[in-house]
C-alpha cells in the first residue's frame, strides 16, 4: 500500500469532518444487522403510508415506524452537537489496517485505509490516492469519507448492482449507468 | 456457472421513467415472470390514476373541479392525506400542489416511491425473496444476491452521470434520489424563494414510500435537509450541493 505525500495531514483534516457529518452514527451498521437478523424486514417496513394523521378519512392505521415518524413530527430533529462535544481523537492506533477498493470520484479514484480501534470505533483513516490540488476535490473526498469508509470495511465487496440519482427520462435512461446494469 | 441460478433482468417503461426488476431466486421462472409482469402493470395502473399529463386521470379530474376530493378512490385520498402529513412534518418545504396559481394538485413528488412500494407487493405475494426493484432511481431490495452478498447501490454523481460517488449495500431496505438532473419539474419548494442549495439528495431507510417522500422534501430544504432526514429513526442521507461537497448522516460508527 503506498500513501500519498500527505496522508499524515489529509487525515487530522478528515476525522473532524468525519465526527461533524455522523449525525446518525450507526444507521447503515444497524440495517446490516436488522438485515441478518430478519431477512423479511426486521426494520418493519409499513405495507401501507399509514401516517399518524387524524384529519382524512384514511382507513389506514398507525403503524409502528409511522408512529416513529409521528414523534419525530411533534418533537424536530434537535441541531448537530457543537463541535465541543466531539471526542477527543485517539492519538494512537495499534490494529491492522483495513483497506478497501479504488472508487471512482469524478476527480479520480480514492481508496480509503481505516484502522479501527478495539471496540470497532474508527481511529485513523487515510486516502490511499490523495485528491487533486482542487479545493472543491478536497472537500468532496474529506467529506465523502464516512461514506467511503464503509465500502472499506466491506471485504470482497465489488461493483454495484443499482444505482440511485435524480429520476432520468426514459431518453436519459438509455445512456445511464442504470442501462448498463439492465443489460 | 453451473450452480448459479439465471438472474432475471427486465425493464420497463413507466412513469415517464424507467422501472428495472432484478430477481435472484431460484424458483419458478414462469412464477418469476409473471409477478414481474403485475409488478409493472401496478405501476402503469397507479400512473394512469396520479398522473397530471393525462386528462382522464383522478388528479387530473379533481383539478377540474369534476371530481370532489371526498369521492376520490381510497388510494388518493391515501396518498393526499400523507402528503398533507409531509407537508407539515417539512414545515412547508414540501408541497403536494404546484407553486403558481391556480396550485394545480401534483403529488407527484411523493407517488413514485408509493407507487413503487406498493407495486412490489406483487414480488413479495409471489413468495420472491431476493430482488430489487429500481423505478427511475428509487429502489428497493429484499434478500441477498445469489452469491450471499447485499445488493449494492451507487450513487450517481450528479455532475458526472456515468460516474458514482459512493456505493452502499441495501439489506431489506430502499433508496431515493431527488436531484435537478432531468426531471426536475416536480421539485419545488413550497416556502418559495431562495434557490436550491443542493444539486442531489438521496435518502436511504426501511420504507421507500418515505425515503422518497422525505428525499423530495430534504431536496427542498437544501443543506440542513441531512439532519432533518436523520431525525426519522432509520433513515439517513447523501446530499450534493452546488459546490460540489457532499455531506452524509450515514454511519461512520462502529463496523460490526
Amino acid at each position: 500500500m503506498t500513501s500519498s505525500p500527505r496522508p499524515a495531514s489529509l487525515a487530522r483534516k478528515a476525522l473532524p469532518a468525519l465526527v461533524l457529518t455522523g449525525t446518525s452514527i450507526g444507521l447503515l451498521t444497524q440495517l446490516d444487522r436488522a438485515g441478518h437478523a430478519s431477512p423479511n424486514g426486521g426494520l418493519a417496513v409499513p405495507g401501507t403510508t399509514a401516517t399518524p394523521s387524524t384529519r382524512a378519512p384514511s382507513t389506514t392505521s398507525p403503524s409502528g415506524a409511522a408512529s416513529g415518524l409521528g414523534r419525530s413530527a411533534a418533537n424536530p430533529p434537535t441541531t448537530t452537537p457543537p463541535a465541543s462535544a466531539v471526542p477527543a481523537t485517539p492519538t494512537s492506533c495499534t490494529n491492522n489496517p483495513v483497506s478497501g477498493p479504488a472508487i471512482m470520484t469524478r476527480f479520480g479514484p480514492v481508496q480509503v485505509t481505516a484502522q479501527l480501534n478495539d471496540d470497532g470505533t474508527l481511529c485513523d483513516i487515510t486516502t490511499a490516492t490523495g485528491p487533486s490540488d482542487d479545493r472543491r476535490s478536497m472537500m468532496i473526498n474529506t467529506r465523502a469519507l464516512p461514506v467511503l469508509r464503509l465500502r472499506a470495511l466491506q471485504a470482497g465487496g465489488t461493483g454495484f448492482q443499482a444505482v440511485t440519482g435524480a429520476t432520468l427520462t426514459s431518453q436519459g435512461y438509455r445512456a445511464s449507468l442504470q442501462a448498463i446494469l439492465d443489460a | 456457472m453451473p450452480d448459479r441460478p439465471t438472474r432475471f433482468k427486465r425493464t420497463t417503461r413507466v412513469m415517464g421513467t424507467v422501472a428495472s426488476i432484478h430477481v435472484d431466486d431460484g424458483v419458478d421462472p414462469e412464477r418469476i415472470e409473471a409477478a414481474i409482469a403485475e409488478t409493472f402493470a401496478e405501476l402503469e395502473r397507479i400512473e394512469a390514476v396520479f398522473t397530471t399529463f393525462r386528462p382522464t386521470s383522478v388528479i387530473s379530474r379533481i383539478n377540474r373541479g369534476e371530481l370532489a376530493l371526498v369521492d376520490a378512490p381510497q388510494e388518493v385520498i391515501e396518498v393526499l392525506d400523507a402528503c398533507t402529513w409531509l407537508e407539515h412534518a417539512s414545515n412547508g418545504a414540501f408541497r403536494a400542489r404546484r407553486p403558481e396559481p391556480p396550485h394545480l394538485l401534483d403529488p407527484a413528488g411523493f407517488v413514485k416511491g408509493w407507487a413503487a412500494e406498493r407495486a412490489a407487493r406483487q414480488l413479495e405475494e409471489a413468495g420472491l425473496r431476493s430482488w430489487y426493484l429500481s423505478v427511475g432511481g428509487d429502489l428497493m431490495a429484499r434478500g441477498r444476491q445469489a452469491d450471499g452478498t447485499p445488493w449494492s447501490v451507487g450513487v450517481v454523481d450528479p455532475f458526472e452521470r456515468d460516474r458514482v460517488l459512493a456505493t452502499f449495500d441495501l439489506i431489506d431496505s430502499a433508496a431515493a434520489t431527488s436531484g435537478t438532473a432531468e426531471r426536475g419539474a416536480h421539485l419545488w419548494d413550497g416556502r418559495g424563494g431562495a434557490p436550491h442549495e443542493l444539486v442531489q439528495m438521496t435518502v436511504i431507510g426501511p420504507s421507500l414510500t418515505w425515503a422518497d417522500a422525505f428525499a423530495t422534501a430534504a431536496f427542498a430544504i437544501g443543506r440542513s435537509g441531512v439532519d432533518w432526514v436523520s431525525g426519522f429513526a432509520g433513515y439517513g442521507a447523501i446530499a450534493v450541493d452546488r459546490e460540489g461537497s457532499l455531506s452524509t448522516s450515514l454511519s461512520t460508527g462502529s463496523a460490526a
